[in-house]
């Protein structure tokens, strides 16, 4: 479906009238079904067909709302007007279900003030932590909601602890938490432990690129108190929903001033991404391609909408791609991997060494994964993180252990798994079948006192441990103890390849799973 | 005569000596199993009905030793569906009610995933029994020509944990396209499922089974066929929710009819004449109402109405899906509406 239709006129050679369809929000996405509820056209921010007489319903989407609008053809063109859909935000945005003055005012005061501190040069960060359903001047109704939230690198290293540095752009009455800081160009983590498991934490990545500005916006969400994984009835607390946080890039010098319409295009367009809704109308496309709009996370999604598509346009990708790199200047793990892309795609953009991981976009980690694309130092490029990757979120959240630092650095020291790095799901089932049927041990055990050293070694589980391999212990132990089946060690490693390609583990660190498996049988 | 080619397996979790214990479950399953033996309602052989409780078990001191277990449900379901020496059947029968309540999560980026935590579930091990997963193995395997699965308990979502594919695995038939599928979850993704007492000391029963169970004693019956039906059922919910949950929960449950011909659950009332896709639309004429105006409705613009009637005197009628314009002759008052066969529809002039 194109933003322009003409449908093919039925038998009886009805006359066709032009219909002409517009938005308030240029991203806001149009379809128009016809009475037996098949959809005959869609488009973005506009849409013009030509219908034959009769009752047609209009969709229109933005953001996490929609609404409908029934109109009929006769025989006079037909020209309708959307309604300006007040979605919900983390920016604090006019015309929105979930913004209030006493948060819009200061989140532009605070951006427009300079840094309260100087932890490198080059770049800067702006983040505005919010709870949209804090009420004006009113007691918090729970623990403050920035607890503990604090800023990473991409060593997982702590930089900056937002909570207790920022008293005096902290205001809990009227629920807001903010921080202005300079950054040295990078890749970092805005990060907080998880209200139910302190001991873990949710990291959402952020990149500070040189001369620019990365501003942050987080609203809040329900979410169960410490003690259950489930939500207890009755038992909510407000805290910060990093996955579902907001990004917008200024460029440092010009206005510190979030302008409105890009702001709001932007945030159709993230949450379009989203929910898989087109959601970047032709005419921000054309200025994008023209590089007329200097706005990089637009661009960013511009990409991705086009590489969404079922044949996408390298040439307009490539465009969009150069003009994120000129104006980005220094590394951006996203713009990496869509040069890479481009690259291969035979486009004359450079190849670039990725060095920084990940990237911001779950879609481009999906993208990167899909293509063999990885960065340069194997050991830094963190493909084990995945195992942390967040399900669900738009961008790459961690969940991860609170000293991934240390799993990190550990990574780094690690021995060589003997199931070798680069194969493929099925040989990895034949592979470990292998590896655990060398073991003199097991091959000549008739009593199978292995699978007793295995369900004894796996009794207790280990919080700490990855959640691929949490499930491949649940596996196992389930497996062991199937009364009918016979498990076989082939039968373990075609178990856990099976969980490697749900989880998306790459073989070396199923190998790592399978060695200490196999460990425990000899144990 | 109570249907012998209908089968359910139920299952309710109250212990959870890794999370935190629940008090509704075990009663929701034994409300539903009512349900299911009344002849009035599901009208199951009882003999067809498997349930599994926490109370069926000795009491664990630590969650290791908890039930019960996914390998239990997996028993329920291979007692149905495998001969005694353990080869899959063919069909089974017409249909198969699968209940499940407890503690439960989702994850992932798959809208409809649910899953319920095993009663051995704790922090770092996240056991649990995938139910749209099992529905769609046993869907696919053609054991059955209609399933339901209601699961009633929390979807929210586990940050890097998966829901991971049962081990479980009946013949691949390519069934799934031809099995009729409801599915009825007590919350939507990332959404929590409660449960309070009934009345002050009373049993604590979740809302959504209360409501579910509920709805399929008061559902209307679909006009064109006499029975309630997964669309019929989604609208009774939907109310009863709203007068009672909606406010405090924020949320409609999720009620997922089949594509298709929707299931016909029970059998109610005498069918009425309309067609089949006719649904009822109810008018409301505010005053001032003109002497001799009526109420037209039309399907096509510049088309003779397809309904017209006394303004003074609306009675519901029933439609065909799709879009209508209602008008108030004598007077500019338009109404626009669509009939879906979801939404109840009220005509306001």
């Amino acid at each position: 479906m194109s933003p322009t239709a003409t449908l093919t006129p039925p038998e009886n050679s009805e006359t066709l009238v032009p219909v002409s369809i517009d938005t308030p929000d240029l991203g806001s996405h149009i379809e128009v079904f016809d009475g037996s509820f098949r959809p005959l056209a869609s488009g973005v921010g506009s849409l013009t067909l030509m219908l034959p007489n009769g009752y047609y319903k209009a969709r229109f989407k933005a953001g996490d709302r929609s609404a409908d609008l029934l109109f009929e053809v006769e025989d006079t063109p037909v020209a309708l007007q959307g309604p300006a859909l007040k979605f919900s935000s983390p920016i604090p945005l006019t015309n929105t279900s979930n913004n209030h003055e006493f948060q819009y005012g200061p989140s532009r005061d605070l951006a427009s003030k300079p840094p309260i501190a100087a932890l490198g040069i080059g770049g800067g960060v702006f983040i505005f932590a919010r709870d949209s359903k804090q009420q004006y001047q009113q007691p918090p109704a729970g623990p403050a909601q920035w607890q503990g939230l604090c800023i990473s690198n991409s060593k997982h290293v702590h930089v900056f602890d937002v909570d207790s540095n920022s008293n005096d752009s902290i205001v809990p009455s009227n629920g807001f938490a903010s921080v202005k800081l300079d950054l040295d160009p990078g890749l970092y983590f805005l990060e907080q432990p998880d209200c139910v498991h302190p001991q873990m934490v949710l990291k959402l990545p952020f990149v500070v690129c040189e001369g620019w500005c990365t501003h942050i916006y987080v609203d809040s969400k329900d979410a169960c108190q410490p003690g259950s994984p489930s939500m207890p009835a009755n038992a909510t607390q407000r805290v910060l929903d990093l996955g579902g946080a907001a990004m917008v890039m200024l460029r440092l010098g010009a206005s510190p001033h979030l302008d409105e319409e890009v702001a709001r295009l932007s945030e159709i367009a993230r949450q379009g991404l989203m929910r898989s809704v087109e959601a970047v109308s032709a005419r921000e496309l054309d200025e994008m391609l023209e590089g007329r709009r200097e706005f990089p996370m637009l661009g960013l999604y511009a990409a991705h909408v086009m590489l969404g598509r079922p044949e996408p346009d390298w040439i307009k990708v490539g465009r969009i791609t150069q003009h994120l790199e000129r104006w980005l200047g220094s590394r951006h793990p996203d713009v990496d991997v869509l040069l890479a892309l481009c690259a291969r795609h035979g486009l004359a953009t450079r190849a670039p060494t990725l060095t920084l991981w990940p990237p911001l976009l779950a879609a481009t980690w999906e993208l990167a994964i899909a293509n063999g694309i990885k960065p340069g130092d194997f050991d830094a490029r963190g493909d084990w993180q995945r195992q942390y990757r967040v399900g669900g979120s738009m961008w790459s959240c961690l969940y991860a252990p609170k000293h991934l630092a240390d799993l990190a650095a550990g990574r780094r020291a690690r021995k060589p798994s003997l199931l070798g790095p680069g194969r493929k799901s099925g040989e990895i089932v034949e592979a470990a079948k292998s590896i655990l049927e060398a073991m003199p041990q097991l091959a000549s055990d008739p009593s199978a006192s292995w699978k007793r050293n295995l369900t004894t070694a796996l009794k207790n589980p280990d919080p700490d441990r990855p959640p691929f391999e949490q499930a491949v212990r649940r596996r196992v132990l389930d497996l062991l103890d199937d009364e009918h089946e016979n498990v076989s060690l082939g039968d373990i490693g075609r178990h856990v390849d099976s969980l490697a390609q749900q989880f998306q583990v790459p073989s070396e660190d199923v190998g790592e799973v399978i060695d200490k498996l196999a460990q425990k049988m000899r144990d | 005569m109570a249907f012998n080619d209908h089968f359910a397996v139920l299952l309710g979790i109250n212990l959870y000596p890794g999370l935190r214990n629940l008090d509704g479950p075990e009663n929701d399953i034994d409300a539903f199993h009512d349900w299911l033996r009344d002849p009035a309602g599901g009208n199951v052989e009882p003999k067809n009905i498997q349930v599994i409780k926490s109370t069926h078990f000795p009491p664990a001191a630590i969650p290791n030793d908890a039930n019960p277990q996914e390998r239990a449900f997996i028993s329920c379901l291979d007692k149905l569906v495998r001969d005694p020496a353990r080869n899959w059947l063919s069909r089974v029968g017409k249909r198969l009610y699968i209940y499940m309540a407890g503690h439960g999560f989702t994850a992932g980026s798959v809208i409809n995933d649910p899953a319920l935590f095993s009663a051995v579930a704790q922090n770092g091990d996240t056991a649990h029994i995938a139910g749209y997963r099992y529905a769609s193995k046993i869907a696919n395997a053609g054991f059955f020509d209609e399933i339901v699965l209601v699961m009633d308990c929390c979807q929210d979502v586990l940050k890097a944990s998966q829901v991971v594919d049962p081990t479980w695995s009946p013949p691949d038939r390519n069934k799934l396209k031809d099995v009729r599928v409801l599915q009825a979850y007590g919350a939507p993704r990332g959404q929590a499922a409660f449960e309070r007492e009934e009345t002050p000391g009373g049993p604590k029963r979740g809302f959504f089974s209360k409501v579910f169970i509920e709805a399929l004693r008061t559902a209307k019956a679909d006009q064109s066929n006499g029975y309630v039906t997964g669309a019929t059922l989604h609208d009774q919910i939907a109310q009863l929710w709203s007068d009672r949950y909606l406010a405090e929960t924020g949320y409609q449950p999720q009620i997922l009819t089949p594509g298709g011909f929707d299931i016909q659950l029970v059998a109610r009332g005498p069918v009425p004449a309309a067609g089949n896709g006719a649904h009822a639309v109810t008018f409301v004429v505010n005053p001032p109402i003109p002497a001799g105006s009526t109420v037209d409705v039309t399907s096509t613009p510049n088309t003779p109405p397809v309904i017209s009637m006394p303004a003074s005197a609306v009675t519901p009628q029933v439609l065909q899906l799709g879009y209508y314009k209602a008008v108030l002759t004598t007077t500019n008052r338009v109404y626009r509406f669509e009939v879906n066969g979801v939404d109840p529809v009220e005509v306001r002039l």
